[in-house]
């Protein structure tokens, strides 16, 4: 040990003089290891990214075998987006089967009022609470192969008064509905329409709308991938900054 | 709390696993970890909106996580 570090001052023979040592070691460790953090740090992204996968979480953690997207970890990140001056839009990447009602409402509703342009792209599937999401940015994408399940909500649990519980489900589905329709260029007879149509999936009623099929419903704007996104979030970007200068 | 999605809720909500996880707060991002068979902590995702953080090296899924 002591032929490997002759120039070292504090040897580990000496039991009084390790914990300086042990701190030196550490603090050469930390320096080495923050040298490291800041390379990637280098050249600074202006677009921030938030990947939605898996079921969205929301007031009740899901058991570990779910991929979840939690709504504490988004809701911040939204938050330090919108005023972090440095940050100049959002693109919201979707591959989600859907989850909470509330906490996916939450997501759409944040977005939708950011003043920072948004684009969200679909890629793989954008389900059920998935869809208010895909539609609340200023701009939205579908991959030419991802899909959005469009079907009607389902309740599992007691039932005290059933009708008041039907009432409770109906106004959860108006407040879908409502923001789809008012964030995306599809009419609320049609959204019902995929929504309760019999039929099309395999063990549910609603509808599996394919890529083009999305942008012919007018659910979505445009059938296109990461660079068509990231390039209509660059020029939303130069619109909204020409915008404030005026 | 209503569960909006065309997956049976049967499979959602089933408790057939003990996968041991835990979130760290770091400089860049949380970062989810997962312990393995000899039970030790393994990245799993990190949670950043910034793209950057994911190219640091520490926070790959699949590297062995080191207490910072």
């Amino acid at each position: 040990m002591n032929e490997e570090q002759p120039n070292q001052p504090n040897q580990p023979n000496q039991p009084n003089q390790q914990p300086s040592n042990d701190d030196a070691q550490g603090l050469v460790q930390k320096i080495r290891e923050l040298g490291e953090t800041n390379v990637p740090k280098a050249g600074n992204s202006d677009i921030h990214v938030i990947t939605v996968i898996g079921q969205i979480e929301g007031h009740m953690q899901l058991p570990p075998q779910n991929k979840t997207t939690k709504y504490e970890h988004i809701i911040p990140q939204l938050v330090a987006i919108e005023q972090n001056p440095n940050i100049k839009g959002l693109l919201l990447v979707l591959n989600t089967v859907g989850g909470d009602v509330e906490a996916g409402l939450a997501i759409a509703e944040m977005v939708s009022t950011m003043d920072k342009p948004s684009v969200t792209i679909i890629l793989g599937g954008g389900h059920s609470i998935g869809v208010p999401i895909a539609a609340a940015g200023n701009h939205s994408f579908i991959a030419e192969t991802a899909t959005m399940t469009i079907h009607p909500i389902r309740f599992n649990g007691m039932v005290v008064g059933v009708p008041q519980t039907f009432e409770y489900i109906e106004e959860m589905q108006d407040r879908i509905i409502r923001f789809v329709t008012s964030h995306s260029d599809i009419t609320e007879d049609e959204f019902k329409e995929l929504m309760f149509a019999k039929g099309n999936l395999q063990r549910d009623i609603g509808t599996n709308v394919i890529g083009k099929d999305a942008v012919d419903h007018g659910l979505i704007n445009e059938v296109g991938g990461v660079g068509q996104a990231i390039r209509k979030l660059n020029m939303l970007i130069q619109q909204n900054e020409g915008e404030m200068l005026q | 709390m209503i569960i909006y999605t065309p997956l049976p809720l049967s499979d959602v909500l089933a408790e057939d696993n003990d996968i041991e996880v835990k979130y760290k707060e770091t400089t860049s991002g949380t970062v989810k970890l997962q312990k393995n068979e000899e039970g030790a902590w393994i990245v799993d995702r990190l949670v950043s909106s910034n793209p950057n953080d994911f190219l640091h090296d520490d926070y790959q899924p699949g590297t062995r996580w080191k207490e910072q």
